[in-house]
């Protein structure tokens, strides 16, 4: 299962396009940022997107303008269990 | 929530804390403008805290202990007031972006030079190469009291002794030791201390300071306003007001006063002896769950209360979050401000998960950690 993580320079562009989000209605909840996708750049929140919200997540993002480094699809490595099962 | 992410901030505080910082919001005017009630009573919270402090970390003289509003703010005071152009630097990978970062700074704009003690695998250094590293322009010898992410403890005393040898200044980052470690000064060789109030201290954020033993001439790092001698173009020269510029956090420092009350009246050796005994229940049940990998020294309980580990290939942001949206537990992943230890542990692309204890926690707190991560192992499989 892929899920999107927006990810931002600082906790202020972050809280700012959460804030953006909920106002718009499109589901995403504050995670901390993954290791492996922020590189040296990023800050250590992130705004976790699931896949069927993330075309809206962008439409809010290139209508406001808000700021943030990148956004980066990501499997979720907690349940393979799971998804073995599937 | 269960509250595992001491190593960052205490969330929970003594209530003697509460009280102090509470009474303080309606009864502190400013320190050295006015001989009124309000303003002598700040100035005359501010030196008898100064008096604890000095006490209490073994600082000879009480108007060399310098409030600020945390290490960091300290520790720019102690480095860029005392490294000047052409000076070399001792430091270690273990340090905190905290040390890092005005080091840095000083390395671009003043030519200051540095040498970085290395660190094993379980972020261990050779003490040997404190002294290896020093050179004719050696101007201080700079680190941490403990490592952030493994919670390995530094031998202060021994590297105090190699300054001291060698006729350098020793400046100790003591922001994950001070008010659970022990910290004699003068006993073990430091020139200056600094230390944050908000996290072993259990104090108010926005505390800390800076404490210099000893006659050194260390340069403002900010000037302003001190509330005496107006008329004079510079800052005035006598500690501690050559280095604080500006109106203190007066409430906040009423809160770290009753906190070393509370620290001293319940002994610091009985909360590290009960932190202690909260990081090794944890350590020895989690590093026994298949997939598991702790980071730091684990062959000593000489250390800080911090347990940093991985489960399997899995990000740490995402076991991290697990934790918390699915057992509210909190804790602190990703780079942890530490990127040359994390370097050390070949932990950059990963992260890690970092559990750290406190006084208030509890053994459940741990029991519940520990059965989660057994389920987050087993989840990733």
């Amino acid at each position: 299962m892929v899920r999107y993580y927006i990810l931002f320079e600082n906790y202020e562009q972050g809280l700012r396009l959460h804030d953006l989000l909920d106002g718009a209605g499109v589901t995403n909840r504050i995670a901390p940022a993954p290791a492996a996708a922020r590189g040296k750049l990023c800050c250590g929140m992130s705004l976790l997107i699931e896949a069927d919200a993330i075309d809206a997540a962008r439409g809010v993002i290139a209508r406001e303008g808000a700021a943030h480094h990148s956004i980066v699809p990501m499997e979720d490595q907690l349940r393979p269990k799971r998804d073995r099962y599937c | 929530m269960i509250y595992l992410d001491n190593a960052a901030t205490t969330m929970m505080k003594p209530s003697c804390v509460v009280d102090a910082v509470t009474a303080a919001l309606t009864t502190l005017g400013n320190a050295s403008r006015g001989a009124h009630e309000g303003a002598l009573n700040t100035n005359r919270l501010l030196y008898k805290t100064r008096e604890k402090l000095a006490g209490f970390f073994g600082c000879p003289k009480s108007e060399q202990v310098i409030f600020t509003n945390n290490s960091t703010e300290a520790l720019n005071i102690a480095l860029t007031g005392t490294l000047r152009p052409g000076d070399h630097a001792v430091t270690t990978v273990l340090e905190h972006n905290s040390v890092l970062r005005p080091l840095y700074r000083l390395q671009r704009e003043r030519v200051v030079d540095l040498s970085f003690v290395p660190a094993d695998r379980r972020g261990c250094v050779d003490y040997a190469d404190f002294e290896r590293l020093v050179r004719p322009n050696t101007r201080a010898v700079v680190c941490t009291h403990a490592s952030n992410l493994t919670g390995n403890l530094l031998d202060i005393r021994r590297i105090g002794e190699i300054a001291a040898r060698r006729g350098l200044l020793f400046i100790v980052d003591a922001s994950q030791t001070a008010g659970a470690v022990p910290i004699d000064m003068v006993d073990m060789g430091v020139s200056m201390l600094c230390f944050t109030g908000h996290k072993s201290m259990m104090g108010p954020q926005g505390t800390g300071g800076l404490l210099i033993n000893g006659d050194i001439e260390v340069e403002p790092f900010k000037v302003g306003g001190t509330g005496v001698q107006s008329f004079l173009t510079e800052q005035p020269r006598e500690y501690p007001t050559r280095l604080e510029a500006g109106t203190l956090n007066g409430h906040g420092i009423a809160g770290l006063s009753a906190a070393v009350d509370f620290i001293r009246q319940t002994g610091i050796d009985a909360i590290r002896a009960h932190e202690t005994a909260l990081a090794r229940r944890f350590y020895e049940a989690a590093s026994a769950v298949p997939g598991v990998v702790t980071y730091g020294d684990f062959t000593t309980w000489e250390r800080c209360p911090v347990v940093a580990l991985n489960i399997g290939g899995a990000d740490s942001a995402l076991v991290c979050d697990a934790l918390s949206c699915d057992y509210g537990i909190a804790t602190r992943a990703g780079a942890h401000c530490a990127p040359l230890m994390h370097r050390a542990l070949h932990t950059e692309a990963q992260g890690a998960v970092r559990f750290s204890f406190g006084y208030f926690n509890t053994d459940a707190d741990v029991d519940a950690a520990v059965r989660a991560v057994r389920e987050i192992a087993d989840r990733i499989g």
